[in-house]
């Protein structure tokens, strides 16, 4: 096995492993707004972990373009600028230009929740939602890509990831925050975050105080 | 119930990862070739530049004219 072949290798690891990493991150995502994960853990800690996820699949995101362009194969065709232009390489221009439009909207959405408090919380909210147009991109970058989501073993996993995401987004999309939720959500023991909480993270553990104290519509 | 602390969260998004990243690593490194991926161009032996084209090539062999009944 040559350099360009164990490159490819590492290319597509990196690659599998991100996509499982921005799964676990969509998830809990969504389990912010949909109650879904209510029954394990309190959406304070919800929201820590799909905040913390972001330095799983960033990196390894990062690591796999590194690898593709470390591939003199794949570096042949492909070139820095069509990382983020996408639609330009001549080889498997639909496959690849899906992964470029998505790591686009990605680093959109990674930077600007971290300047989530300097937006407006409407924009920011509309912003992050291209994270489930990003993630549907990557998962059609793998597919078209044909390098191992066309085996079965592959496959059993990521669709059924997809599908379980799918059902998530559409339930999330038609119904919002289930009832068990609020229930939760409006608990007086479940005490509110502490103000000023280093990190950048929203120390209102994503609930707005209302009058009187009680809890009000959550923001994301 | 408080539920899963922050930690276990974590730990287990992280425990998820490394063992999405270590099937991935046993299974791609059982199947490195795939000819039905069109994302890895091949690059011509002499000028290491990208060859896109065909697979299928014109033959100089002399054409088949007539067949063999038995």
């Amino acid at each position: 096995m040559n350099v360009d072949t164990f490159m490819w290798i590492l290319a597509r690891v990196t690659g599998l492993a991100a996509t499982a990493a921005l799964a676990i991150s969509l998830l809990t995502g969504l389990a912010l707004r949909s109650a879904v994960l209510d029954w394990l853990a309190t959406n304070r800690a919800v929201r820590a972990t799909h905040e913390f996820t972001a330095m799983l699949w960033i990196p390894l995101g990062f690591l796999h373009l590194v690898f593709l362009l470390l591939d003199r194969n794949v570096r042949a065709g492909l070139h820095l600028v069509d990382l983020v232009v996408p639609f330009r390489v001549g080889f498997g221009t639909l496959a690849v230009g899906l992964g470029s439009l998505s790591l686009d909207l990605v680093v959109i959405v990674a930077v600007t929740g971290w300047l989530r408090r300097r937006l407006h919380p409407v924009a920011w909210r509309w912003i992050h939602r291209l994270s489930y147009v990003a993630c549907a991109l990557v998962f059609l970058h793998a597919l078209l890509g044909g390098s191992d989501f066309s085996s079965p073993q592959v496959s059993a996993f990521t669709w059924s990831g997809a599908a379980i995401l799918a059902v998530l987004s559409v339930s999330r999309i038609l119904w919002g925050r289930l009832s068990a939720g609020e229930g939760r959500e409006l608990r007086p023991d479940v005490p509110p975050a502490p103000v000023g909480r280093a990190g950048g993270r929203r120390a209102d553990n994503g609930v707005v105080a209302g009058a009187g104290g009680r809890r009000g519509e959550r923001r994301l | 119930m408080r539920g899963v602390p922050t930690w276990a969260l974590k730990g287990s998004a992280v425990c998820l990862t490394v063992l999405a990243t270590f099937a991935a690593a046993n299974y791609v490194g059982g199947h490195v070739k795939d000819r039905s991926a069109p994302l890895r161009p091949s690059l011509h032996p002499d000028t290491g530049q990208v060859s896109l084209g065909p697979g299928v090539r014109t033959t100089t062999s002399a054409p088949v004219t007539e067949t063999t009944v038995s």
